[in-house]
């Protein structure tokens, strides 16, 4: 499907929507949210490598979420300068009080960076994000989305502690080209293979956001039209992997953090193969006082030049070292500004400007 | 009548005026006149004002926001949800994005909310109690907060 046709169908869904004004209505209850960011980035990146790179980025996110009794629909269509896709479409049925299980397109549950931020950029306090959360399209290489069915559910324990397990069951995404390509609802393709995500989480006040957890993930990943995984004689993954996570707030602090070991089962023509890497990072935040939070990110990846399967993604952040300062303004908007310095497989270390505004409406 | 008389009687009016507007002084939770609900307490109010399922006779209990005025959104920041204004701002926009649940109505203007509040019984607001003592369609289901 053509960019120019997702375009008029995200501008007649958001229409629909706009003129079907949230009120309270006892059928049911509707909300619709436009994330907006935009801002330049600067990549120095070496002479040897290449010339120096500016970027500008725009992007337009409308989220449709509509409630009635037990049902529930979820829609989130994104529009940017190189790119407008559906990225989740879901509908759901309220199993139980606690409970729900939804069936569509959705981020998977093992990447829990996606599943507080997804794609609320002014929601998230830094402008990237790290390797191993993030989406298909911009650099990522782990699978963030699946299509298929995701059931939620959490149990209280004593006192205020909660549990809760999220799980899904879909399709996984294929090796395209350049990336990794999940998926897509308005242009199915049938080389989709398996994939299934799991995430458990400890919530010490269920009121509250800190949380630890555990993630797992195992996809099946087809190749289809990488042209460096068809030279290597690659005919698909077999990704395994195993992680844990912690997002904490203390005092004026916030620390988000995760580290995961994925283990490729390369399926060769001629032999298969099997390599792994550790992919991790920690994120402080503190805010600071008048609206301004300073943010920091270490991010490593350790095996990147022994894993052929990081070889087919070449322009993946994998290291990084970051500090960055946000402030808030008018209530529903942010600037944001970020340095730092990052290294790729193909173009090694580099220093990275990215400033960005970024708002959430109404 | 004298004017230490007068003069006394009037102080005495005054006090008793001071008093009963002290006593009005006060945020209720209501839901309408018909609704089956009886009570609510704080942990379930804060659990419906941050978006987590409170039911009763097997129906989602939905919480209306009330902000006619910025004290009454003051002392509803404060007593209900426990929260500052940003931190509950980016809770009620993590509620669409994370779980598909859209966030609390609201109103600024009280027929509308009188309107809402009559249309689900199972919904609650919150509101001055001389609002709620004038309005025959609601019923006042608890005191949340009382001037010191």
């Amino acid at each position: 499907m053509t960019t120019y046709t997702r375009y008029w169908i995200a501008s007649t869904l958001a229409l629909i929507a706009l003129f079907n004004a949230p009120q309270a209505r006892p059928e049911g209850q509707q909300d619709l949210l436009l994330f907006l960011s935009a801002g330049p980035s600067y990549h120095d990146v070496t002479p040897d490598d290449g010339p120096e790179d500016y970027e500008v980025a725009l992007d337009a996110d409308i989220l449709y979420t509509y409630l009635n009794g037990r049902f529930r629909l979820l829609g989130e269509y994104i529009a940017a300068i190189d790119e407008a896709e559906l990225e989740r479409f879901q509908l759901g049925w309220q199993t139980g009080q606690e409970s729900i299980g939804w069936l569509g397109r959705f981020h998977s549950p093992s990447r829990y960076w996606n599943s507080i931020y997804h794609h609320g950029q002014f929601l998230q306090t830094s402008i990237t994000r790290p390797l191993i959360e993030q989406f298909e399209d911009d650099g990522g290489v782990l699978p963030t989305h699946s299509t298929g069915l995701l059931f939620e559910t959490a149990h209280k324990l004593d006192g205020t502690a909660d549990l809760r397990f999220a799980f899904s069951f879909g399709a996984a995404p294929v090796i395209d080209r350049t990336e990794l390509k999940p998926f897509d609802l308005l242009d199915p393709g049938s080389s989709n293979r398996a994939a299934a995500d799991m995430r458990f989480a400890y919530l010490p006040d269920q009121l509250e956001e800190n949380q630890i957890g555990l993630v797992l993930s195992g996809s099946d990943l087809e190749v289809d039209g990488s042209h460096s995984a068809e030279q290597q004689g690659l005919r698909r993954v077999e990704q395994a992997s195993i992680g844990v996570y912690l997002d904490w707030r203390w005092q004026d602090w916030r620390f988000l953090s995760s580290l995961a070991p994925v283990i490729n089962r390369m399926k060769r023509q001629a032999h298969n193969q099997t390599d792994s890497f550790l992919s991790g990072y920690f994120q402080a935040e503190y805010e600071l006082k008048y609206d301004w939070t300073l943010f920091g990110r270490l991010e490593q990846t350790n095996n990147t030049s022994s894993s052929d399967y990081l070889e087919l993604f070449p322009h993946a952040v994998t290291d990084r070292q970051m500090l960055g300062l946000r402030f808030d303004l008018a209530r529903q908007q942010a600037l944001s500004f970020e340095v730092s310095r990052a290294k790729t497989p193909a173009d090694g270390d580099f220093e990275q400007y990215l400033l960005q505004w970024s708002l959430v409406f109404p | 009548m004298s004017p230490v008389r007068a003069l006394l009687i009037c102080c005495l009016g005054i006090m008793l005026y001071t008093q009963a507007a002290g006593a009005e002084r006060q945020v209720v939770l209501v839901a309408a006149a018909t609704s089956p609900l009886h009570d609510l307490d704080s942990l379930e109010l804060r659990k419906i004002y941050l978006g987590f399922p409170v039911t009763r006779d097997g129906k989602i209990v939905r919480g209306l926001r009330n902000t006619e005025d910025e004290d009454l959104n003051r002392i509803f920041l404060q007593t209900i949800v426990a929260m500052s204004e940003k931190a509950y701002r980016r809770r009620l926009l993590s509620l669409p994005l994370r779980q598909g649940i859209p966030r609390p109505d609201k109103y600024n203007n009280p027929e509308h909310l009188l309107e809402a509040l009559s249309r689900d019984p199972y919904s609650v607001t919150y509101m001055w109690k001389d609002a709620a003592d004038h309005s025959a369609d609601i019923k006042t289901l608890k005191v949340i907060w009382q001037q010191d």
